[in-house]
């Protein structure tokens, strides 16, 4: 009952938090010098056209007018809609959205699958040299800054190497002879569900390099803060006293240090998730991969201010559900919290 | 999972992604048949009668046409027309239609179906409906001959239905039928879909990704086997990914090649880069010079700052060779109408300074240059000029503003120098020197800003309703050879557009009176050549 009373008071904190955060949003995009019908009208144009496309925008309209109608708007669910591309954007977030999830979930999965186990080497053979090999590969990872990497991954595996593919969700020329349904907007799933397994393998081609490349930084975070849990865990009376009764290192490690070690991996796990979602603006616009980042980047650019609003908000909406989702887990987690 | 499951799944997907047949892509026969070309900017719409953006006309070019086209030497060529004739008094245009010509949902393109179009155009109001406002009546004289007249003489006008904006013939029984009550033109469906006369229809626009053109199966010319029946606009934001994609092979043709890879291209055999002015989008950068503002409305002092300029280094340095030194307020590809004997200035500090002694203007003197954040070069040859122009007492403070703050401070008249594309709209010289140069253009909201000389309004005033070529072409070059004696702006460059393509793209051509565009349907991809 307790844990139900969190989850619902945390989730109706949501709205207010959402509120805020698309009034900050349409601000700022607002308070940018010019307007987006400048750029969409081009350099050229006259007085009377760049005029008329105002008018036809609305944004002729006082900015008070315009920030109301917008939040009556996203409290029906209407996003607006694109200036430049002049579609609803709620349609294409949800377009853009599934391929977004489908490298976010990818580079999640290997950040965790490769930076947890790191992370307990790292503290098993502390100050050995596992140890500095494996903090020094993580230092890359939180210094090096994620565009440059993307760069360099692609300049080497694609361009000179031509080990992997340069960028997209899948070859064209491929999709053309072995087409997918779109059935969920996520392409490997979609692939898998059709029985086109040759673009499934295409399509993990395709995801590989970009997953990797945004994983790194996420990898780099949760590799680190394992070892520093792991480290503090394992110094721990109950991890002597497990030894003492003849526990194998192996049980000891997989059992109590990681179970202790966990609400503090959940953490970080949580804001790893989190800063994929940055990462992923410049990940997606270096390998075209057409998700949220790259619909935002051309937002951005273009001044179109229903876009910038609304990927926003959405990401907003994950950053406050994810934290939500590492309490919970740390309900699962931490028996004391449950009964306490 | 156990420890096993999970080492053969792993090893699983990585066999799966370095799988080296799937590298090999298509086969040879859907290879041929397919044109991807790498563009860096999308289109907002496909629907021609309310597009204001030269990259939504560029991705609609295959699609909708018009009546008459240009060569690339200017000459006006048949296209939807196959002739035509002007009456004396010049107001009167009269076109005989191509017979056999349909849309793509088959149904004939003929007189009405131009009236049709023009109705559509008026009635929304919008795109390009400025450029056709000397209009006054369409008469639908025969089933394939159609009149327009207009309200007064305008030689320019073949020139406009010769532009990108006159690529309007879209099928009113399309129109018609995806008509509602409350979109009687049908602006929903022309958005997202289209029904022209083109070799190409659109099949597939994904946003921020790509824009699939499909072939007409209904277009007048036979489809040929090796004819390209599927084009690609792939939008790769990134320069440097296009590149890799482009020498990779994913992507047939580039369509800017970015400034700092051009060299690298330039250097490879098997790429054919076209490097040209042309008259579409930006195809010439100055100084504008505010001559209402004091000490700037000074002749002396104008000519002054002309001769100071390192044109040589500006070329180089700012923009890496990519550029030719302007002479005077047309590129020297655009003839007849460019006079090669206007005034060039050149850099001569001893004559600038005579110039700043004469003028009787006291140094040092205080300007702004305005240059927009979105072109760099421009701060590039700001800098030069800074230094330039301090070495006869001016001193110059570079003020950086984003296009919207820019374009405010040209329409408010606020500007003092500052750095300015010309574009034109259409590829007559009336399109791009009227605006930019007429003293009713000094206003607010005008493209000049501040430049005033009477024989210069009466040239243009003149050549507008000037039905003999040659007499046009008379006035056009006075009045260039006036502006630039008279230093009304600082006269940088001819912007040299570069596209590229594999060599083994076959049948492309560079045409200087539009934007870059690919005619698909008359290029082929050679196997032998890949």
């Amino acid at each position: 009952m307790r844990f139900l009373a969190f989850v619902l008071r945390r989730l109706l904190l949501l709205v207010p938090v959402l509120v805020l955060v698309a009034m900050i949003t349409f601000t700022a995009s607002h308070m940018v010098p010019g307007d987006p019908a400048s750029l969409l009208v081009g350099e050229g144009a006259s007085q009377e056209e760049y005029q008329a496309i105002r008018r036809e925008l609305g944004l002729d309209r006082p900015m008070v007018e315009q920030a109301v109608r917008y939040l009556a708007d996203v409290a029906k669910g209407d996003l607006g809609t694109s200036i430049r591309l002049r579609r609803p954007v709620a349609g294409d977030i949800g377009r853009f959205f599934a391929a977004t999830l489908e490298l976010g979930f990818a580079a999640f999965m290997l950040s965790m699958a490769v930076g947890l186990p790191l992370g307990i080497l790292a503290a098993v053979k502390a100050d050995r040299w596992p140890d500095h090999l494996i903090r020094l590969f993580s230092l890359g990872g939180v210094a090096v800054p994620i565009f440059w990497s993307a760069l360099v991954a692609q300049l080497l595996l694609y361009g000179q190497l031509g080990w992997l593919p340069g960028g997209g969700r899948y070859a064209e020329t491929m999709l053309l002879q072995h087409p997918v349904p779109s059935l969920s907007g996520l392409f490997l799933l979609d692939a898998a569900l059709s029985g086109r397994w040759i673009m499934v393998a295409d399509g993990l081609r395709h995801l590989f390099l970009p997953a990797v490349v945004l994983a790194y930084p996420s990898l780099a975070i949760i590799t680190r803060m394992t070892r520093s849990a792991m480290l503090e865990v394992i110094s721990q009376d109950y991890i002597r006293t497990a030894r003492s009764v003849g526990f194998t290192e192996r049980r000891i490690l997989l059992g109590p240090a990681l179970r202790n070690a966990v609400p503090t991996i959940l953490t970080i796990s949580g804001l790893a998730l989190g800063n994929l979602l940055q990462g992923s603006i410049l990940v997606e616009t270096v390998f075209n991969w057409p998700g949220l980042g790259l619909y935002l980047y051309g937002g951005v650019t273009s001044l179109d201010y229903p876009v910038v609003t609304g990927v926003t908000l959405i990401f907003s909406l994950n950053y406050v559900l994810i934290n939500l989702l590492v309490d919970v887990g740390y309900f699962v987690a931490d028996p004391r919290l449950r009964y306490g | 999972m156990r420890r096993s499951h999970m080492i053969v799944t792993v090893l699983a997907l990585l066999a799966a992604i370095a799988t080296p047949a799937l590298a090999q892509g298509a086969d040879e026969a859907a290879w041929r048949s397919s044109l991807t070309i790498g563009v860096a900017t999308e289109g907002d719409t496909f629907d021609p009668h309310i597009n204001v953006t030269s990259v939504s006309a560029q991705r609609m070019h295959m699609i909708y046409e018009s009546l008459i086209q240009h060569r690339p030497d200017g000459e006006f060529v048949p296209l939807l027309a196959e002739s035509w004739s002007i009456s004396e008094d010049g107001k009167h245009y009269t076109f005989q239609l191509r017979e056999g010509v349909r849309f793509s949902d088959g149904a004939p393109f003929d007189a009405e179906a131009i009236r049709f179009n023009f109705d559509r155009l008026f009635s929304l109001g919008r795109g390009p409906v400025s450029q056709f406002s000397l209009i006054d009546e369409i008469v639908v004289a025969g089933p394939l001959t159609v009149e327009f007249v207009l309200s007064e003489p305008f030689p320019p006008f073949l020139a406009v239905l010769a532009g990108s904006e006159a690529r309007l013939f879209m099928s009113p029984a399309a129109v018609q039928a995806n008509a509602t009550a409350d979109d009687p033109w049908a602006t929903a469906w022309a958005h997202l879909n289209t029904a022209g006369t083109g070799a190409y229809v659109l099949a597939e626009w994904q946003p921020e990704d790509r824009v699939v053109l499909a072939a007409n199966p209904n277009f007048r010319e036979p489809w040929t086997e090796d004819a390209i029946t599927r084009v690609t606009y792939r939008l790769v934001r990134e320069p440097s990914t296009s590149v890799q994609m482009f020498l990779r092979g994913d992507l047939d043709a580039l369509e800017t090649v970015p400034l700092q890879f051009r060299d690298l291209l330039a250097q490879n055999a098997a790429v054919r880069i076209v490097t040209e002015a042309s008259i579409g989008g930006r195809h010439q950068l100055h100084v504008f010079v505010n001559n209402a503002h004091p000490p700037l409305d000074n002749l002396a002092f104008r000519q002054a700052l002309a001769h100071a300029l390192d044109y040589d280094r500006i070329m180089h340095d700012g923009f890496e060779g990519q550029a030719r030194q302007a002479r005077g307020s047309l590129p020297s590809s655009f003839t007849p109408w460019f006079n090669p004997e206007a005034t060039q200035y050149t850099r001569d500090l001893e004559r600038a300074r005579e110039l700043i002694a004469a003028s009787g203007v006291a140094t040092p003197v205080e300007l702004q240059l305005v240059w927009r954040s979105d072109f760099r070069e421009e701060r590039t040859i700001g800098e030069i000029i800074q230094s330039n122009l301090r070495e006869i007492g001016v001193n110059v403070t570079l003020v950086e503003q984003t296009l919207p703050v820019w374009r405010e401070t040209i329409w408010g008249g606020n500007a003092q120098i500052i750095f300015f594309t010309q574009t034109g709209r259409f590829a007559d010289p009336d399109s791009i020197l009227y605006r930019y140069y007429h003293s009713t253009e000094i206003r607010p909201n005008g493209f000049n800003v501040g430049y005033r000389n009477d024989r210069v309004d009466q040239l243009m005033d003149l050549a507008r309703v000037e039905l003999d070529i040659d007499q046009r072409i008379a006035y056009y070059h006075e009045l260039q050879q006036i502006i630039t004696d008279e230093a009304a702006n600082l006269f940088m460059a001819d912007l040299l557009d570069a596209f590229a393509v594999a060599g083994y793209v076959e049948g492309v051509e560079f045409n200087p009176n539009y934007s870059v565009v690919f005619e698909a349907f008359r290029l082929h991809k050679d196997p032998a050549a890949r």
